[in-house]
């Protein structure tokens, strides 16, 4: 006879015991730590400042360093992330390379869409990157698991997603909003809903959920949220601004602007900027009180700003990119400059793609051109700033440029 | 006892002398009933493990790895049909969520996985044997075990297959014959924990199914809906998926098997 009955009981404690130490098995330790060069997530930060202060790119001009264009699934158009040497880039699939000479770490196709943000991880060893579709949240092993012997699949990239029921969409899927990871959490809004959820970046479970527009049954369109001192800045079409706390999702503060927002806000020291179709807002962070408003000749849609030094880079998507002073909004240049852009700035240097065709860098001080890029495919996407080089997603191809001697 | 049971049984299920032919699926599950209200006992086994497959789904739900509602349970129908006796967990992990774990996580996650499956699969063979009335042995409880873990946790660990089909008819012939195999090898956990090695099993299971295939197929039909449908229900569903579904399936089993041996004996008789 076999002594079923008390093995049995024995193994369930073992499973028990095993399970609930995972449960509450508090780890102080956190996967990979971040290089000063790293760009971990769409728009640098948190803030959405778009500018690393360590990172420094080509300065006069820029020639080719490597080109990747062997994954013959991949389609990009949203910018990479660098995370010490691996630059990861999306576009229909996770992409990974090697930052320093363009070899193929791993590859994953699926319908991920967004920039990749890198969110540390407390139970596993690997960080994971919370990537946005039009579906919802996909958290990835950055390391990208193991490939299987004799294939190109690779195994264990897909940890958790979090997708949402979603049916308010009245002619297609909203875009996805790239997610961002501040404090332990990712903030993301819920596509086709007028919400916006904490992820927890362990298991992608929803830890807060909090709907922005109560009354309105059509879905909001959202930016990027920005990040700062535990609240969560996000602005919504038509006109709203929202401030929430990250611990509890609860709102702080709301308010409308007379303009059309469909650009992301930054969060910095001075205030909060908030960018719309034709004026530039700095609110009070604490109550979203106007600080100062400055209107500009724009029809500015599909761009986001940076702010660096105490200076907003800000496209009119018309003619110009302008330098506004962070404090007062005054003009500090203009430069010629048509249409919509994602600038981002490292040493000096603004780095903006104009309409997806052609990169332009303007010394950050002057607004003077410093040099103009294009490669002969199209979309080109917003940089990446490493040590001296330029990452950026060309269509079909990842790019890295360096200065061209 | 065991005479007991042999007597008891003649009374409520198909004599030697008939046919399995006579076993329709009303008649399969009043013999489940009549086994049940005889020996309540037969439904221990699962009640114990229903109750590891709610706190496993407490577990996931609330531990830091990641966690997703069980195939199926999201879907508007669908039949979580399991050849070997078992019932449909509200939570699952997909094997990918193991990759770069930390040690402790690993450990505890990938015992409550394997435990879940060990102790449904003790369950089966407890509560086949004990309808059957047959000697348990190792060797029968490893059998069933290892055919358990093959067509458990293998296709867990290596994903569903999935075939993409674009031809309704060749959609059709292959759900056919998908179906059929699975009317085939119906059978096979019990004559496993009837002692029988892999391969006898397998082969009856092919031989014993003959002639009954139709009843087989609205048994798994039954049971693949019974266990979806009572897994959808909030927080308990994984104990009354587990509970209902485990015993009723594992007992059909007996019945049928027992049936087959009965009509085995008979022909070696005369």
């Amino acid at each position: 006879m076999v002594p079923s009955r008390r093995r049995f009981l024995k193994l369930t404690g073992l499973a028990a015991t095993g399970s609930l130490a995972s449960t509450v098995a508090a780890s102080d330790s956190r996967s990979t730590s971040a290089t000063e060069y790293d760009w971990p997530m769409d728009r640098y930060d948190p803030e959405g400042t778009g500018y690393n202060p360590a990172a420094s790119g080509p300065k006069d001009g820029v020639k080719v360093a490597w080109s990747h264009d062997s994954t013959g699934w991949f389609r990009g158009t949203e910018s990479p992330i660098l995370l010490d040497d691996t630059l990861y880039a999306v576009g229909e699939g996770l992409l990974a390379l090697d930052a320093e000479t363009g070899a193929k770490k791993f590859g994953h196709p699926g319908p991920y869409q967004s920039p990749p943000a890198r969110s540390q991880s407390s139970v596993y060893n690997t960080d994971t990157l919370a990537v946005g579709s039009s579906a919802g949240v996909f958290g990835l092993n950055a390391s990208g698991g193991f490939g299987l012997p004799l294939t190109e699949t690779q195994f264990g990239v897909e940890r958790w997603n979090q997708r949402y029921e979603t049916g308010r969409f009245f002619f297609s899927p909203a875009d996805p909003v790239a997610p961002v990871v501040a404090d332990g959490a990712i903030y993301t809004p819920i596509p086709g809903e007028n919400d916006i959820a904490a992820l927890d970046p362990d298991d992608g479970k929803i830890r807060w959920r909090t709907t922005i527009l109560e009354d309105d049954t059509a879905s909001a369109d959202f930016n990027r949220p920005a990040v700062k001192d535990g609240f969560a800045y996000v602005t919504n079409w038509p006109n709203g601004v929202t401030a929430l706390h990250t611990d509890s999702g609860e709102k702080h503060w709301q308010r409308d602007v007379d303009e059309q927002l469909l650009l992301p806000p930054i969060a910095t020291e001075a205030g909060l900027v908030v960018p719309s179709r034709g004026v530039v807002w700095l609110l009070d962070p604490n109550d979203g009180t106007t600080l100062w408003k400055r209107t500009l000749d724009a029809n500015a849609t599909e761009s986001a700003s940076a702010v660096a030094d105490g200076t907003i880079f800000v496209t009119d998507e018309r003619e110009s990119l302008h330098a506004l002073d962070l404090e007062t909004g005054e003009t500090l240049w203009t430069a010629p400059f048509g249409g919509a852009t994602a600038p981002v700035v490292a040493d000096g240097v603004v780095y903006a793609v104009k309409e997806g065709y052609s990169l332009v860098a303007f010394d950050a001080e002057t607004g003077d051109k410093r040099f103009e890029f294009q490669p002969p495919q199209v979309p080109l996407s917003a940089p990446v700033v490493g040590d001296g080089v330029l990452y950026a997603v060309n269509r079909e191809r990842v790019i890295a440029l360096e200065e061209a001697k | 006892m065991t005479n007991e049971r042999e007597h008891g049984a003649a009374d409520t299920e198909p004599t030697t002398t008939a046919s399995k032919r006579w076993l329709s699926t009303p008649v399969i599950l009043k013999s489940v009933k009549r086994h049940v209200s005889r020996d309540p006992g037969l439904v221990v086994p699962f009640m114990v493990v229903g109750l590891f497959v709610a706190f496993a789904d407490w577990v996931r739900m609330r531990d830091p790895i990641p966690a997703s509602a069980s195939d199926g349970l999201s879907q508007t129908f669908s039949v979580q049909y399991s050849v070997f006796p078992m019932g449909t967990a509200r939570t699952a992990r997909r094997v990918a969520a193991f990759v770069d774990l930390r040690l402790p996580y690993l450990v505890g996650a990938a015992t409550l996985e394997l435990l879940v499956v060990v102790a449904a699969g003790v369950a089966g063979w407890l509560t086949i044997t004990r309808a059957l009335d047959v000697e348990r042995c190792r060797s029968s409880l490893a059998r069933y075990l290892g055919g358990m873990s093959a067509v458990t946790i293998l296709p867990w660990m290596l994903g569903s297959p999935s075939i993409d089909v674009e031809s309704l008819v060749f959609g059709a012939l292959l759900f056919l014959i998908f179906v059929l195999v699975l009317v085939r090898i119906f059978l096979v956990p019990g004559f496993l924990a009837a002692d029988n090695r892999v391969k006898t099993a397998l082969w009856k299971s092919v031989r014993a199914s003959s002639g009954i295939r139709v009843t087989l197929f609205w048994l798994l039909t039954l049971f693949g809906l019974a266990s979806w449908a009572l897994a959808q229900i909030p927080v308990a569903g994984g104990l009354l998926s587990t509970v209902v579904v485990g015993p009723v399936h594992a007992i059909s089993l007996a019945v049928v098997v027992r049936q087959t041996r009965m009509e085995n004996a008979a022909e070696r008789n005369g």
